[in-house]
């Protein structure tokens, strides 16, 4: 007959197998989890697309001069509205001041931003902070034109931090909540934990995360998913051109900021890098069929000629508003992806003349708009516009 | 012929010949009740293999094995929905997927078909050998596990890997129910390591050992009445070293500790929240009135049996019913688990009525050959059989159920759609299968791993709620696959939508194609100043 082995062997035994079995598992899930989730290289300062274009026949120094001067930001004795001010600040930069006395500093406008002292001067004691930092959640403010406090709140996702990160502002800016300082760093820490791949609004997202992450190859959010620029770049082509914030303009800006970052970075796959290219080109081609005689594009320029058939409704707003817009992502899109030039400084030419018949009420009204007539104008000329102004006014 | 022993020569004259079957060993040797268990083991492998394939779930399974076989590695992410690109996928089923995939390579459906039959034979003939066994009667044998085939039913129509759990279950279980043995101490641990590699459904074995260790440790010290008592008692010890020993099994997987973590994630997935067998259980739903049937069953039984109900039968059956409460697809443990617990209570009753007669038939190699005649027979003429066997392979539309969707997917084969195309949940998993290669579907069976926006985009469509056509452009989705019978309103709104045009129609399903520079009107859309935030 056998003999049983004593109890306490066999339990020393089991106890053994059992550390030595847990041990490595969590040695192998460590691994596992290192792998899965790659530590974020962040770049200290935003890497900003660089225009390349000086096309003087798209708009000449004095008509730059001329846009320039009707664009300022004169928000000083108006209500304050945080979208406006953001859309001034990308184009008009951290750095930039003023000589008329009712335009904001680009810093003062960052701080009205990034402070929040700051920004509650500017609103009621009702106003719920901007940037909502709670033990559980630190997140910003975003809501619709004519919601609540709409106003005083971001209108994108995401768009606060592009905003700031194209006005040049660095990740170790620091930001005054309600109850602590921290960095701009955190916020974009905390934007890439909270990106969703399926949300309605991805453009900022993408803007910042090729601002920021430009050698990031991949990198995870809190749900553990797999970001790569190649999935934000299909999510960015995936839905039809005419629909998407501003007539799809933003995603063609993304599209066109991921081109330039993998020519420098090889950041998307040979394929995928082909496809936008091809996208891009193929909407270039439909912007050069739906442009106006006139040389603007209305809200249908997605149907190509058919945006031509006199039935459209688009105001002269409108129509700054997707031609400041198509003429901005064309700025920093590959020459060979970009419409013929004679249908570029058509547009340009368009735009100079629209603004100078804009009342200032109009201006005022829909300055988000008229920004991007700004930052198209400027990078087409590859100036800095305060810069531009400053130095227009030594040399007059 | 009769053979003489070589023993029986002339120095043995007064020993009688041995015939040769008394010579054989008595597993050989079949009695005439084991005829009739073969006899209904081999119908209920047979009618099992004359069912047609479901058309959910197990495509996606060997969609997987063949990706698994293919790459030679585990997929990292989710692989046939676009849509959940970069999700994480912990393939906590890649050794089924592949005996799936193995039993499709080997034999087509057919071996998919024998697989699944087997296995559900498998699991039916060990509930009717312990009832048996406990039992003494062939009438209770089968009785005691048909009172729980309206909950076991549901969950086993489907070949999923689910029923190799289901299989491993009722084999701890029985190990559990009976006393202890020495192979036990690699037995379990066995069990377990297959288990933890073939489906999820482990953790509920390491459940069954919990209760196990409590429940022996509880009745040692009912029975002496000491707390020491319990480190003394030699079956508390033996079941608390050999679930260490099991969980030890169940981190040789190929993700370790990292495993439980994801199943555990998966419990609380929101997606499965609107996934009726994720929901807790209706007392309305067929289920539900099977779950409470039982439970009065048991109580009767209870009431009747002088047998004491042990602690760990109790912590087994408390710990199950609240399960089956919180989930509806814990029914499927329930009603493999209720008929262990009841047939000893069951023995005990019905024993002093009427005693049991011990067996006195003998044992008899012609048994033997008429149980392997009957259960070969009954193989052979199975449809996996006579595609074996017989070489008499059958068409696609015999093998898989009517609800299949098999012309929809031809005409998707002639036509292949670019881009993601919608269709309904159930056929995602058959349409990634038979579909054209490439087709990129909305969504498959693995809906914890598409993401929370991707499912309510589903949802929104599928009702045809306000945006629908918006919902399906910010998909990218150019190609509508519907289903007639339950996406009626959908199917209502395509047909009346100008933006939609019909393309293929058959039986089941409707096919539809955005017309071109048609699509939704984006009254949220253009306006940067009126868009509104994304949920948050």
């Amino acid at each position: 007959m056998k003999k049983a082995w004593p109890a306490s062997t066999v339990f020393l035994a089991v106890q053994i197998l059992a550390v030595l079995g847990i041990t490595g598992s969590i040695a192998h899930s460590r691994h596992l989890a290192s792998e899965r989730s790659p530590k974020l290289e962040l770049s200290a300062t935003a890497r900003l697309p660089q225009p390349a274009f000086d096309v003087p026949d798209l708009v000449s120094n004095e008509q730059l001069r001329a846009v320039l001067l009707r664009l300022q930001p004169r928000f000083r004795d108006k209500e304050r509205n945080v979208n406006f001010i953001e859309h001034a600040l990308r184009v008009w930069k951290h750095d930039s001041t003023f000589d008329d006395p009712q335009c904001l500093s680009g810093a003062e406008m960052v701080e009205i931003l990034t402070h929040h002292p700051s920004y509650s001067s500017a609103y009621t004691s009702e106003t719920p902070p901007l940037i909502s930092d709670t033990p559980e959640k630190l997140d910003l403010r975003v809501a619709g034109k004519n919601a609540k406090f709409g106003k005083s709140a971001s209108r994108h996702h995401d768009h606060w931090l592009a905003c700031l990160a194209e006005s040049g502002i660095g990740l170790d800016h620091k930001i005054q909540t309600v109850r602590r300082e921290i960095y701009l760093r955190d916020l974009l820490v905390q934007a890439i934990q909270d990106f969703r791949l399926d949300d309605r609004e991805y453009e900022w997202s993408a803007m910042i995360f090729a601002y920021f992450m430009p050698d990031q190859k991949m990198w995870t959010n809190d749900m553990e998913r797999r970001m790569k620029f190649d999935l934000i770049a299909k999510r960015l082509m995936r839905a039809n051109d005419r629909l998407g914030v501003c007539n799809g303009t933003h995603r063609l800006y993304a599209l066109a900021l991921l081109v330039q970052l993998h020519q420098q970075n090889q950041v998307l796959s040979p394929d995928l890098f082909d496809r936008v290219c091809a996208r891009l080109k193929s909407v270039s081609n439909t912007l050069v069929a739906s442009q106006e005689d006139n040389g603007g594009w209305n809200r249908r320029w997605s149907e190509g000629e058919n945006a031509r058939d006199g039935k459209d409704t688009s105001t002269t707003v409108d129509k700054i508003l997707v031609t400041g817009h198509q003429l901005e992502w064309l700025s920093i899109c590959p020459q060979e992806i970009q419409p013929p030039r004679e249908n570029l400084v058509r547009a340009g030419q368009w735009l100079v003349d629209a603004v100078c018949e804009s009342s200032n009420e109009t201006i005022a009204e829909h300055y988000t708009f008229y920004s991007h007539v700004v930052g198209a104008l400027s990078n087409w000329r590859s100036i800095r516009p305060a810069q531009f102004l400053s130095d227009d006014l030594i040399t007059q | 012929m009769s053979t003489i022993s070589p023993e029986l020569g002339e120095s043995a004259p007064n020993r009688l010949p041995v015939a040769p079957e008394e010579s054989l060993p008595d597993w050989l040797k079949l009695t005439r009740p084991s005829v009739y268990l073969v006899v209904v083991i081999g119908l209920t492998y047979w009618y099992l293999a004359c069912l047609p394939l479901w058309h959910s779930d197990v495509w996606l399974q060997l969609k997987y094995g063949e990706w698994i076989w293919a790459n030679r590695q585990l997929p990292e992410t989710e692989v046939f929905m676009p849509l959940a690109e970069g999700v994480p996928y912990t393939d906590s089923t890649w050794l089924s997927q592949l005996l799936f995939y193995g039993a499709h390579s080997a034999a087509g459906l057919d071996g998919i078909r024998l697989l699944y039959s087997v296995t559900l034979t498998a699991i039916h003939t060990s509930l009717l050998l312990a009832a048996f066994r406990t039992t003494g009667r062939m009438w209770l044998a089968l009785l005691v596990p048909a009172t729980m085939l309206p909950l076991l039913w549901p969950n086993c129509m489907v070949p999923r890997p689910q029923l190799f759990g289901a299989l491993l279950f009722v084999w701890l279980v029985q190990i559990a129910c009976n006393n202890w043995q020495r192979r036990n101490w690699f037995l379990i641990p066995l069990i377990f390591l297959c288990w933890v590699n073939l489906h999820g459904s482990f953790l509920i074995g390491l459940a069954v050992l919990g209760c196990c260790v409590v429940g022996r440790a509880i009745d040692a010290w009912r029975t002496s009445g000491k707390v020491a008592s319990v480190l003394n008692d030699p079956d508390t010890r033996r079941w608390l070293l050999v679930s260490e020993l099991s969980i030890v099994a169940c981190l040789a997987n190929p993700y370790g500790l990292e495993l439980f973590r994801s199943l555990f994630a998966l419990i609380r997935n929101q997606n499965l929240r609107d996934i009726l067998e994720w929901q807790p259980l209706s007392i309305r739903s067929m289920d539900g009135i099977g779950f409470v049937g039982s439970i009065v069953v048991l109580f009767c039984v209870f009431r009747l049996s002088r047998r004491a109900i042990t602690a760990t039968e109790t912590l087994l059956l408390v710990g199950f019913g609240i399960a089956c409460m919180q989930y509806t697809r814990s029914t499927l443990w329930w009603g493999l688990l209720t008929p262990y617990v009841l047939s000893p209570h069951v023995a005990e009753s019905v024993d002093r009525y009427r005693p049991r007669k011990l067996y006195s038939g003998g044992r008899s190699l012609r048994n033997t050959v008429l149980a392997a005649a009957i259960g070969w027979i009954l193989f052979a003429y199975s449809p996996p059989g006579l595609a074996m066997i017989h070489h008499r392979p059958r068409k696609l539309e015999s093998q898989v159920s009517r609800f299949t969707p098999i012309a929809t997917a031809d005409f998707l084969r002639e036509h292949p759609p670019s881009g993601p195309i919608f269709h309904p949940l159930e056929w995602g998993d058959w349409l990634a299968w038979y579909g054209p290669e490439h087709l990129e579907c909305m969504l498959t069976s693995h809906i914890a791993l598409v993401p929370e926006e991707i499912w309510r985009a589903y949802q929104r469509i599928t009702e045809t709620k306000s945006g629908w056509e918006l919902t399906l452009d910010g998909l990218g989705i150019r190609t509508l696959v519907i289903d007639k019978v339950r996406q009626g309103s959908l199917l209502s709104a395509v047909r009346e939508s100008a933006s939609w045009r019909v393309v293929h129609e058959d039986r089941l399903g409707v096919v539809a194609h955005l017309v071109d520079g048609h699509g939704p009107s984006g009254d949220e859309s253009n306006e940067e100043h009126e868009a509104t935030s994304s949920s948050k």
